[in-house]
C-alpha cells in the first residue's frame, strides 16, 4: 500500500472528510486506481460499516472510483443508507478529478430513491438534493423526487414553510408536478416539524407567494383544476383543496373555468364537488353562469349521495326558479332529480320547491311531476296529490318481493373412503370448511371396520402435523387445536390405547383455561371418542346429525340404538346426551311410538325424552354486567361504556354435561374456539346457544356473525338472548357481519319467530346506552326492508322509539331511524301509545333540526291513519331456488 | 418479474379541438404496423365514452390489494370489424375492465384489425375529464401513415416493469368468465343506488347479492342465483359511469347447489349504454388475483386440445365475436372441440370472452404469453413430480411423493378430485387444481396411452 493510499484509509477510518478532499484533489489517476481497490476491500469489513465513515467513504469513493457507473452504485450501496451527506464535497471531489460525470451520477441516485418507504425517501432525498445544488444540474422531475422534496416543506431550522419556499431552488421546476404526481397530495397537508405542524402551511405559502408574484397564479389554479379532474381518493385531493381556498380565485378566474367546475359536479369527492358549487354560485349570483350549464350541473349534483350537496343545491335551484319565471318548468323538472334520494327529507325539500312553483309552468310539465312525484316515501305521495294534483293510476314501487333464505335443512353427506376422510382432515389443520361431524363419524366408523385402511390414509396428513406443530409449546391459555382433539382419537386408534389427558377432558376437565363452555362440550364429545375408541369401540354414532344444522330425525335415533341394542355394545354417554340435544322440536308421533319399545337404558331415556315432546327450556333473562376493565385496553376496548349486557341463563337438568350449558349466572367473560361448531350443541334451543355466544356477539369479533345465520335455522323460542344476538349483529362494525344479521332477522320475522317490536326496544336502549352504534344499525334495516315485510322493519324502527326519544340527547342516526319508520309504517298498524307521546312531545319543540322534522313527520303519518301511503302491493314472500 | 414492458408511442396522446387521438404501440394487426391505426371517425357518445375510458384507465393504474403504490401498465385496445374493445388489469391481478366501444357508438372508417397497446398519459385523462355535451367527437386509434412517416422513431417511451403474473391473470380471466351466466339485472335508478350503497374501497367483505323485488340487496350466503361481490368496494370504478348506463347486469357461475363447499367466487358487473358497455370483472377476494387462480391449469396439462387449437388459431378472424358454428362447418371439428380449443387458446391470451354475448373473440396481446403460460408454477411442478416418478397410482386413489412428503389424492372416474396437501385443504379445488392433482391428471392420461399402445 502506497503511502497517499494508506493516509486515505486513515482519514477514512477517523472520518476526516474535508482532509480527504483536500488529499485527493491533486492526485493522478494510477494513484486513485490504487486506492480505490483498497476502498473496496474496505468497505466489505466490519470497521467500514460505522456510520460515522460513511461521509468520508462516499467522498473517497466519488473521488478514486474508475468511472461514473461505478461511483453511482458506490454511492448507492445499501449500507451507507442511514448516513448519506456532504453532497457539496463528493460533487468537489468529483471536479477535482476534472471528470463531468455530476449529472449521470445524480440520474442514477434519484433513480434509487425509494418508492415505497417513506422514511426511506426523506432521508435520501436529502442527499439527492445536495448533490443537485451543488452540481448546478438540473432538477429532476421523477416522481419519488417530487414526493420527496413535497416530504421536507414541514421541516427546518427556526424558517416558516413560507421562508423557506421563498428560497427553494426546486419550486419553480417542481411546482406543475406537484399537481402531477400521484401520492405526492398527502403531504401537502400532512406537514409536520418545527414550524410546519399546520396542515395548511403548505398551501398558504404557495398563495402568498403567488400574492406576491413569486410563482404564477394560474399555474396554480390550473394545477389544482387540473388534479381535481383527474380524480383520487379525498386524502390525495386534500391539499389542493385547501391550495383553492386559499388562492381563493377571483371571479374572472371562475368564469373563466367554469367548464372546469361544471366537470368536478358529477363524480368528484364530496369536498371537491362542494368547493365547485360554491364557485358556480358565486358565479351565477354575479350574473355570469349561463342557465342550461346550471342546470346540468345541478341534475348531476342532485343524483349524488351527499346530502349537503343536494340540499344547498335545492335552494339555490329554489332561487333561480324564483328568478327565471321564463323557464320555470326546466328548473322543476331539474329539482324534480331529487326526489329520487333516499332521504325523505330530501324528497321532502324537493317537493315543496317544485309545489312553491308548479303554478308557473304549463299543465304537462305539472302532470309530468305528479306523476313522478307518486313515487316518493312516507306520506309525500299523498301530499303532491292534494297539491300538484292526481297523476292517475301509478305503477308500484316494486317493494321486496324475494326472500332468499337458504335452503334449511340439507342432509349430512357421509364420507365415503378413507381418502375422502383423509382430505377433510387435512382441511381441518387449514382452517377450512369445518366438517367435523363427517370427520368424526368416519374415523368412528371406519376405526370398526377398516383400521388398517384408516391409519394408512391418515398416517401421513398426521405427521405432517405433528411436525409442523413440533417445535410450538401447547399454551395453557388455549387448548388443543381442534385438529389435535380429533387426531387423538385416530391416535388411540393407532396405539390401541388412550393417550393421557383424554379421561379428564371426557369428564369436562383440562382443555385450555379460556375454553369456551360450548368448546368444553364439544372437546367433552371428542375426548370420549378418543377414550373408549379403542376398548369399547362402537359401529356407529348416535349424535351424527341428519342435517346441516345439527338436528337428528328422531326415527334415525330409533333405528341407531335399536342396532345397539342388537348388536350388544354400549352406546358412550356424552354421545347420547348430545344425540337427545339434537332431537328436534316436532316429532313425528309413530317415532315416539317405536320409541316406546325400546329396551336398554338409551332407549328408554330416548322415549322417556320423545313422550314428553323434547327437552324443556330454560329460562333465560337480560342481566346489565359491569365490563371488566384492565390496562391492556385497546383504544377501541377503552370507548366501549362500563355496562354490558348479557343474558343469564336459569336451567335445571337432570344430567350433569347439559346442566353446564342450562345454567349461565353470571354470564363468562370471554371464551374462546370454533363458533361455527357451536349451534349444532344445542339445535333446538337456539335462546341458550345464543345466552352462551353473546360475549363474542357483544364484542363483534369479524366472522362472528356467521354464527347467527346457523342460529337462524335451528329451532327453538327466540327470548332476550336472540333479540340481543340480532341487535349486536345489526349494528356490527364490520358489512359482512351486518349483512348476516339482517339475513337471520329475515328468516326470524318472515317465519314469525323474533318479536319485531321486542328487537326495536332492545335496538333503542342498547343504542342510548352506548353499546351499539345506531346508525350502523340503521343501515342494516334499510337493507332488511329489501327483503323482509314492511310491516316488520316499521315495527321494529317504532319499537325503538320510546328509548331513543326518551333520551335528553337522542343517539347519533335517531333522525335516519325516524325517516326510515315513516318510509314503512302502514297506517293501522298498532303503535305502541309510548311512541306516539314521545314523538308529539318532541313535534312540539319546534324548529327546524332534522330530528324534529323527522319526529313531526312520524307523528303526522301515525296520526293520519287513514291516509293511504302509495300502493305498494304486498306479495307473498317468496323461497328462492 | 424481470419483466419490462416498453411502451414506445409515436406521440402522446391527445384530445384537441380536432378531436381524440391515441396513441398505439406494440401488439398485432393485419397491417404488420408497429403503431397500428384502427379506426378513424366519430364517437356518437362522446361523455359516456370518456368516462367509460377513464374507468378503464383507473383500473390498469390501480392496485386493490395492497395499495403502495400506483401501477402504470396501459390499457389495450382491440379492434375488430365494428366495434373497439378496451380493455385492463389492475396492478394486483385481482380486476379485469372492459369497454365495448358498440357499432352504434362508432361512426366511422374501421382501418384494421389486431390488438395493440394504447397510451393513457395524465394530460389525457385530464382533458377526458373535461368531455361533455352531446356532439360527436372525433376519434383517431392510432396515427394515420402520413403523421408516421414525417416523423422519426417512438417520441414516447416508457418502461414499466410487467409482472408474469399479469399475463396468467389475462389468460384466467377469460376461462373463468366462460362459466358465468347473466344472473341480476337492475334498471339505471336502482343501479346507481346499488353502487352507491357498496361497501367502502379497502373492505375485503366476501358479500352476495341477489335480487329483491326491483332492486338488489345483499345477502351472506351463496344462495342459488346469487352473485358474489367480494370486495365489493372495487366496485367503485364502475360509479363515475353509471349515471348514462340504463341497465346493469351482473354475472356469474352456478353457485348454491347442495353440498356445495364454495366461499366465494368471481363475478362481472356490467353497465350498459346503447352504444357502449362497461364491466368490471372480480376475482374471488381482494388479496387473490385472477393469476393464481388455475383455472387454465387443467386444459394446459392434457396436450390433445393443442393441435385443434393451433388449426383453429389460423382460421380466427376480425369478426366481432367468434362463431363456433362456423368454424365447426369450416375445420370439420365436432363444436365441443372448437370450444375447448378456444379455451386452450385463451389460455395463451389469444382469445377472450365477452359474457355480454356468451362468446369468445379474437384478441392477441401484445405480449409474448406463451412463454409466461410455461411458468405456470404448478404445471411446472406437477410435469417435474411424474418426471421424477413421484406418483403412485392405485385403485381409486393416488399417493404423490413431493420431497420428504406424501400425499393422497383421491381419483373417481379418472379425474383428480382431491388432495390432502395444504393448497387443496385451503381452496379445495375453487383455486384450480393443486399440482399433485395434475401430476396424477398427467399420470393417468399417460397410463392410458400406454395401455391404448
Amino acid at each position: 500500500m502506497s503511502d497517499v493510499t494508506a493516509e486515505v484509509m486513515v482519514l477514512v477510518r477517523h472520518g476526516r472528510v474535508d482532509d480527504l478532499v483536500r488529499v485527493l484533489a491533486p492526485l493522478a489517476p494510477p494513484m486513485r486506481r490504487g486506492i480505490a481497490a483498497a476502498l473496496k476491500e474496505y468497505v466489505k469489513t466490519r470497521d467500514a460499516q460505522q456510520r460515522i465513515r460513511t461521509p468520508a467513504l462516499l467522498v473517497a469513493g466519488a473521488g478514486c472510483l474508475p468511472t461514473a457507473v461505478q461511483v453511482a452504485a458506490w454511492l448507492n450501496r445499501r449500507e451507507f443508507r442511514f448516513q448519506r451527506g456532504r453532497g457539496a464535497l463528493i460533487i468537489q471531489a468529483l471536479t477535482d478529478r476534472g471528470v463531468t460525470w455530476a449529472p449521470e451520477i445524480i440520474g442514477r441516485v434519484v433513480d434509487a430513491l425509494p418508492t415505497r418507504d417513506d422514511w426511506q425517501l426523506e432521508i435520501e432525498w436529502r442527499f439527492a438534493a445536495e448533490l443537485i445544488v451543488a452540481s448546478g444540474a438540473p432538477t429532476p422531475r421523477d416522481d419519488p423526487f417530487v414526493i420527496g422534496w413535497a416530504m421536507q416543506q414541514g421541516y427546518g431550522r427556526g424558517l416558516t414553510t413560507l421562508e423557506r419556499l421563498r428560497s427553494d431552488p426546486f419550486l419553480p421546476d417542481l411546482l406543475p408536478r406537484l399537481f402531477e404526481v400521484d401520492g405526492v397530495g398527502a403531504y401537502l397537508t400532512s406537514l409536520t416539524g418545527e414550524t410546519g405542524s399546520s396542515i395548511t402551511a403548505f398551501p398558504a405559502a404557495l398563495a402568498t407567494l403567488a400574492a406576491e408574484g413569486q410563482v404564477d397564479r394560474d399555474v396554480l389554479l390550473d394545477g389544482c383544476l387540473g388534479r381535481f379532474l383527474r380524480g383520487g381518493p379525498a386524502a390525495q385531493l386534500r391539499g389542493s383543496v385547501q391550495l383553492h381556498t386559499a388562492l381563493a380565485p377571483t371571479e374572472a378566474e371562475t368564469e373563466a373555468r367554469t367548464l372546469d367546475y361544471a366537470r368536478l359536479l358529477p363524480a368528484t369527492a364530496p369536498a371537491v364537488a362542494t368547493l365547485a358549487q360554491t364557485a358556480l354560485r358565486r358565479l351565477d349570483r354575479a350574473g355570469r353562469l349561463e342557465l342550461d350549464t346550471l342546470l346540468e350541473g345541478a341534475a348531476a349534483i342532485l343524483r349524488r349521495s351527499d346530502r349537503a350537496l343536494v340540499r344547498a343545491q335545492l335552494s339555490w335551484l329554489d332561487s333561480v326558479a324564483r328568478r327565471e319565471r321564463d323557464r320555470v318548468g326546466d328548473v322543476l323538472e331539474t329539482v324534480e332529480h331529487a326526489f329520487g334520494q333516499e332521504d325523505v327529507g330530501l324528497q321532502e325539500r324537493a317537493l315543496a320547491i317544485v309545489e312553491a312553483h308548479a303554478s308557473a309552468c304549463t299543465p304537462e310539465v305539472r302532470a309530468r311531476l305528479a306523476a313522478r312525484a307518486a313515487r316518493l316515501s312516507a306520506d309525500l305521495p299523498a301530499r303532491a296529490r292534494s297539491s300538484l294534483g292526481d297523476p292517475g293510476p301509478v305503477a308500484s314501487a316494486g317493494v321486496a318481493a324475494v326472500v332468499a333464505v337458504p335452503a334449511r335443512r340439507e342432509t349430512v353427506r357421509a364420507i365415503g373412503s378413507s381418502a375422502e376422510l383423509a382430505a377433510e382432515l387435512a382441511a381441518l389443520g387449514q382452517g377450512g370448511k369445518v366438517e367435523l361431524e363427517r370427520v368424526l363419524e368416519a374415523i368412528v366408523r371406519l376405526a370398526a371396520t377398516d383400521r388398517a385402511g384408516l391409519l394408512n390414509a391418515v398416517a401421513p396428513v398426521m405427521a405432517r402435523h405433528e411436525k409442523a406443530t413440533a417445535e410450538y409449546a401447547a399454551s395453557p391459555w388455549f387448548g388443543p387445536s381442534l385438529l389435535d382433539k380429533v387426531l387423538d382419537i385416530v391416535r388411540t386408534v393407532r396405539d390401541k390405547r388412550p393417550g393421557p389427558g383424554l379421561a379428564a377432558r371426557a369428564r369436562g376437565e383440562g382443555g385450555g383455561w379460556i375454553d369456551h363452555a360450548l368448546e368444553r362440550f364439544v372437546a367433552r364429545r371428542l375426548a370420549e371418542a378418543g377414550l373408549w375408541v379403542s376398548e369399547r369401540p362402537v359401529p356407529f354414532l348416535l349424535s351424527t346429525p341428519t342435517w346441516t344444522t345439527g338436528h337428528i330425525d328422531p326415527h334415525a335415533l330409533v333405528d341407531r340404538i335399536a342396532a345397539a341394542e342388537a348388536g350388544g355394545g354400549r352406546p358412550w354417554s356424552t354421545d347420547m346426551t348430545q344425540a337427545i340435544l339434537r332431537l328436534p322440536r316436532t316429532i313425528d308421533p309413530d317415532a315416539t311410538a317405536r320409541a316406546a319399545r325400546l329396551a336398554s337404558p338409551e332407549g328408554r331415556l330416548l322415549a322417556e325424552v320423545l313422550r314428553a315432546g323434547g327437552t324443556p327450556d330454560p329460562r333465560t333473562r337480560r342481566v346489565v354486567v359491569r365490563r371488566l376493565r384492565g390496562r391492556g385496553e385497546s383504544v377501541a376496548d377503552k370507548a366501549r361504556p362500563d355496562d354490558a349486557v348479557f343474558v343469564a341463563v336459569d336451567g335445571v337438568h337432570a344430567d350433569p354435561v347439559v346442566q353446564t350449558l342450562f345454567r349461565l349466572d353470571p354470564p363468562v367473560p370471554m371464551g374462546h374456539g370454533a363458533e361455527v361448531l357451536w349451534p349444532a350443541v344445542l339445535p333446538s334451543h337456539r335462546e341458550v346457544i345464543a345466552a352462551h355466544m353473546l360475549d363474542h356477539f357483544e364484542y363483534g369479533f369479524r366472522g362472528t356473525f356467521d354464527a347467527l345465520v346457523l342460529l337462524a335455522e335451528c329451532e327453538g323460542p327466540c327470548g332476550p338472548a336472540m333479540v340481543l344476538a340480532v341487535a349486536y349483529g345489526l349494528s356490527a362494525q364490520h358489512p359482512e357481519g351486518r349483512i348476516a344479521a339482517v339475513d337471520a332477522l329475515v328468516a326470524l320475522l318472515s317465519s314469525g319467530e323474533l318479536e319485531p317490536g321486542a328487537l326495536g326496544a332492545e335496538l333503542g336502549a342498547l343504542s342510548v346506552g352506548g353499546q351499539v352504534k345506531l346508525s350502523r344499525a340503521v343501515t342494516s334495516l334499510t337493507e332488511l326492508a329489501k327483503a323482509a315485510p314492511e310491516a316488520a322493519v316499521a315495527s321494529v324502527a317504532l319499537g325503538s322509539v320510546p328509548s331513543l326519544l326518551a333520551h335528553a340527547k337522542p343517539p347519533h342516526g335517531t333522525p335516519d331511524l325516524l325517516a326510515l319508520a315513516s318510509r314503512h309504517v302502514r297506517p293501522g298498524s298498532t303503535v305502541d301509545a309510548d311512541a306516539v307521546t314521545h314523538l308529539a312531545a318532541v313535534a312540539a319543540r319546534g324548529g327546524s333540526s332534522r330530528l324534529v322534522t323527522e319526529a313531526s313527520r312520524l307523528h303526522r303519518i301515525l296520526a293520519a291513519g287513514s291516509v293511504q301511503p302509495a300502493t305498494r302491493p304486498a306479495r307473498a314472500p317468496a323461497t328462492a331456488g | 418479474m424481470a419483466d419490462v414492458a416498453t411502451y414506445a408511442y409515436l406521440r402522446p396522446s391527445l384530445l384537441t379541438a380536432d378531436g381524440l387521438a391515441l396513441a398505439t404501440s406494440g401488439g398485432v394487426s393485419g397491417s404488420a404496423s408497429e403503431h397500428p391505426r384502427f379506426f378513424t371517425g366519430f364517437l356518437t357518445t362522446p361523455e359516456p365514452a370518456a368516462v367509460g375510458l377513464l374507468a378503464v384507465a383507473e383500473v390498469a393504474r390501480a392496485r386493490y390489494f395492497q395499495p403502495l403504490n400506483r401501477a402504470s401498465l396501459d390499457p389495450v385496445v382491440t379492434g375488430s370489424r365494428d366495434r373497439l374493445r378496451f380493455e385492463s388489469f389492475s396492478g394486483c391481478c385481482g380486476v379485469y375492465a372492459r369497454l365495448d366501444v358498440l357499432p352504434g357508438g362508432l361512426d366511422g372508417e374501421t382501418v384494421d384489425h389486431g390488438t395493440t397497446n394504447v397510451d393513457v398519459n395524465p394530460e389525457l385523462r385530464q382533458a377526458l375529464a373535461r368531455v361533455g355535451g352531446a356532439d360527436p367527437l372525433h376519434l383517431d386509434c392510432g396515427q394515420d401513415g402520413l403523421t408516421v412517416s414525417t416523423l422519426d422513431g417512438a417520441v414516447v417511451e416508457r418502461k414499466v416493469p410487467l409482472p408474469t403474473r399479469w399475463l396468467r391473470g389475462f389468460a384466467e380471466v377469460h376461462v373463468i368468465a366462460s362459466r358465468f351466466d347473466p344472473r341480476l339485472e337492475v334498471g339505471s335508478t336502482d343501479a346507481a343506488a346499488f353502487l352507491r350503497r357498496l361497501p367502502a374501497a379497502t373492505d375485503r367483505s366476501i358479500l352476495w347479492v341477489v335480487p329483491a323485488g326491483r332492486s338488489l340487496r345483499l345477502t351472506s350466503r351463496p344462495v342459488p342465483g346469487a352473485v358474489c361481490a367480494a370486495g365489493a368496494g372495487r366496485l367503485a370504478a364502475l360509479r363515475p359511469f353509471a349515471r348514462f348506463a340504463t341497465v346493469l347486469r351482473a354475472y356469474g357461475p352456478v353457485v348454491g347447489t347442495g353440498g356445495s363447499t364454495l366461499v366465494t367466487a368471481a363475478s362481472t358487473w356490467e353497465l350498459e349504454t346503447p352504444s357502449l358497455r362497461l364491466s368490471l370483472t372480480l376475482s374471488p377476494e381482494p388479496a387473490r388475483g385472477f393469476s393464481g387462480e388455475g383455472a387454465v391449469l387443467e386444459a394446459l396439462a392434457g396436450d390433445d386440445v393443442a393441435d385443434d387449437a393451433e388449426l383453429i388459431g389460423n382460421l380466427l378472424g376480425w369478426d366481432p365475436t367468434i362463431d363456433v358454428d362456423r368454424l365447426a362447418t369450416g375445420t370439420g371439428l365436432p363444436a365441443a372441440r372448437i370450444r375447448a380449443a378456444l379455451t386452450y387458446l385463451g389460455t395463451s391470451g389469444r382469445v377472450g370472452f365477452d359474457v355480454a354475448e356468451a362468446a369468445h373473440f379474437h384478441r392477441v396481446l401484445p405480449f409474448d404469453p406463451q412463454r409466461v403460460a410455461r411458468l405456470n408454477p404448478r404445471l411446472v411442478g406437477a410435469q417435474q413430480l411424474v418426471e421424477s416418478g413421484g406418483v403412485d397410482l392405485v385403485a381409486d386413489a393416488a399417493w404423490v411423493r413431493s420431497g420428504d412428503e406424501r400425499y393422497q389424492v383421491r381419483v373417481v372416474d379418472g379425474q383428480p378430485v382431491s388432495c390432502t396437501c395444504p393448497w387443496w385443504a385451503r381452496h379445495r379445488g375453487d383455486r384450480g387444481p393443486c399440482k399433485h392433482a395434475l401430476a396424477v391428471q398427467m399420470a393417468v392420461s399417460k397410463s392410458a396411452v400406454d395401455s391404448d399402445a
